[in-house]
């Protein structure tokens, strides 16, 4: 029951992405971090290779990034943020349905308009420029779109549970920054992690954000196995249900909290 | 008639920082706040039963508001047990939450940027509403309210009395057995007050929903409600029927005369309290059950054109109510 609650949200946030179509569209394009990143290093790579990167591998890893960015990135809480300032959590609230089904469809509404845009261009991409290769096997294939599900799993449940803090302080954006820019650089998503030093890199190994984006760029670049692609998708929707328990565990007490103080 | 609604010794207690003035204030309520009790509901009981039409008045900040979200589940009580159509609200259950509704007149629960209809649609799929059911209660709301030319449109190109009555049918495509209406009409034109009440007493008459609602405008209650409840920071105060208290509260009537020669005040005062004189018109504060024979009386001693009898404005008895603490806990 719950699923076909699911698809009627899914299906009013779908007509406001394309009633604000444009907007998705520049949010989209908006995405340019990485190309940024790959600009800087395509410089310094000029004459030869940083590292096992070269010239080929770096616009692949971005192309992949970008990818994945626009796959799994979640931007709802500010939605959210104003729902519960503004008191209209509460009428979530009053409905038969928990209120993260409607911010679950909200944050997954975008995605087809992205694939949309995202397929050709990738396309386009792989026939022109020299160098770009990305993997050719199926499993791989397959446990890439799983690890891009994990890896949205994992973003929307930490955002959301940033979103609830908002039940006890009002600067829940802010940690959302703070949250933001941690996850930019342990996830891979502006350096590739064999590039950083190897402290760091160790240090990064035991944090969760790796599984958000360059786990799923290494599957797609080929650079696992599909038996060590497996592995680590297991432990990426490990992640998955610590961070789901978290969520129960804020949520019940946030209820609590904001039924104590005023709804 | 059996209870559908029960409150009993409800009390809710909040805990609100000061905010003091100021840059140095802010700076200390940074490192150190203050924290203050507000009662905002104290110790209330009362019940409602099925199908009745309960007004609930009181000044602003006396503690409607909170009640209301007590009784519907939004905030659970600091002490006190409320039951709402057998179940407890605060546990929120979705059995209860399919019978109840809330409608809070300044805030808005439709889809901003799309067509109410679209609303409409998720309210379906969230409530459970069985396709043939929701197509005979949508019909029937778009029949009620006059909703056809609507439907179709964005939510944020409607005027709020349009928004308003799509709001209302949102909140009623369940059929909820009780409605918990905030200020319902605030902020609507005359033509469109009565439009919603009218809607409310046929809702309630078809239906026999249960409703508890607050409003500023006395208009509304008057015509919705033979039973108020009376809520004064945080204390009910008066439980009962509106006429009992109008005569309670102010046992007496307006007598207006037209005469044919001037009056004067002095002449008129062996009738009854002289309220206002103007050459040929006098009104009267007469005793209620004395009004006949005063009636009669002037009759008899003056050239009288017309007299009209008329009760004081429940606006204006309401107010007196909260201004000089007619009735205290």
């Amino acid at each position: 029951m719950s699923f076909r609650k699911f698809l009627v949200e899914f299906r009013a946030a779908w007509f406001l992405a394309i009633e604000y179509r444009i907007s998705v569209f520049i949010w989209i394009i908006a995405i340019v971090l990485p190309l940024i990143m790959l600009a800087a290093w395509l410089s310094i790579a000029q004459n030869g290779s940083v590292g096992n990167f070269d010239r080929g591998a770096f616009i692949s890893y971005y192309l992949a990034a970008v990818i994945v960015r626009n796959m799994t990135g979640v931007w709802f809480i500010w939605e959210m943020d104003r729902d519960i300032r503004l008191g209209e959590l509460s009428f979530r609230l009053l409905r038969p349905m928990n209120p993260i089904i409607h911010y679950m469809a909200l944050s997954l509404s975008s995605k087809p308009l992205r694939v949309v845009l995202l397929v050709p261009a990738t396309i386009l991409v792989l026939l022109y420029v020299p160098g770009v290769q990305l993997t050719e096997s199926p499993a791989l294939w397959i446990i890439f779109m799983l690890s891009l599900a994990g890896s949205w799993a994992i973003l929307f449940l930490t955002q959301y549970i940033i979103g609830l803090f908002g039940f006890w302080i009002t600067q829940s954006l802010s940690l959302n920054d703070v949250w933001f820019g941690a996850y930019s650089l342990c996830s891979g998503y502006l350096i590739p992690l064999t590039l950083l030093p190897p402290p760091l890199r160790q240090a990064f190994e035991v944090l969760p954000f790796q599984y958000t984006m360059s786990f799923p760029i290494n599957v797609l670049r080929n650079q696992l196995t599909a038996g060590q692609a497996f592995g680590r998708l297991l432990i990426q929707w490990v992640w998955v249900l610590v961070f789901y328990s978290a969520y129960r565990f804020v949520w019940l007490r946030g209820l609590k909290r904001y039924s104590a103080v005023g709804a | 008639m059996s209870s559908q609604i029960s409150v009993s010794h409800l009390s809710k207690f909040y805990e609100v920082h000061q905010k003091e003035p100021g840059f140095l204030g802010s700076l200390r309520a940074f490192i150190r706040r203050r924290y203050q009790t507000v009662r905002a509901v104290d110790d209330i009981s009362f019940e409602i039963g099925e199908g009745e039409v309960v007004g609930f008045l009181g000044p602003n900040g006396a503690g409607k508001t909170t009640t209301l979200k007590v009784l519907s589940g939004l905030l659970y009580p600091t002490a006190g047990d409320v039951t709402v159509c057998g179940f407890r609200s605060f546990d929120r259950q979705n059995e209860f939450l399919r019978q109840i509704t809330l409608v809070m007149g300044q805030k808005n629960q439709l889809i901003w940027d799309l067509p109410a209809l679209e609303s409409f649609e998720v309210n379906r799929a969230i409530y459970e509403i069985p396709r043939a059911d929701y197509q005979a209660v949508l019909k029937e709301l778009t029949d009620l309210l006059d909703l056809e030319p609507v439907l179709g449109k964005q939510v944020r190109k409607l005027s709020l009395g349009e928004r308003m009555k799509c709001e209302l049918a949102a909140a009623l495509l369940h059929r909820p057995r009780v409605l918990f209406l905030d200020e319902p009409t605030i902020g609507l034109d005359v033509t469109m007050q009565a439009r919603v009440r009218e809607f409310l007493t046929e809702y309630n008459r078809r239906h026999g929903a249960t409703i508890l609602l607050t409003s500023h405008y006395m208009a509304d209650v008057v015509a919705l409600c033979k039973r108020i409840l009376v809520i004064d920071r945080g204390h009910l105060v008066y439980d009962g029927e509106l006429d009992a208290l109008v005569e309670r509260v102010s046992p007496f009537k307006y007598v207006r005369i037209v005469t044919q020669r001037p009056l004067d005040a002095a002449s008129l005062a062996r009738f009854g309290e002289v309220r206002s004189v103007d050459s040929f018109e006098a009104t009267l504060i007469v005793p209620r059950d004395r009004t006949s024979a005063v009636a009669a009386q002037l009759f008899q001693s003056l050239p009288i054109e017309d007299v009209t009898i008329e009760d004081p404005d429940v606006e204006e008895i309401i107010g007196r109510i909260f201004t000089e603490k007619i009735l205290s806990p």
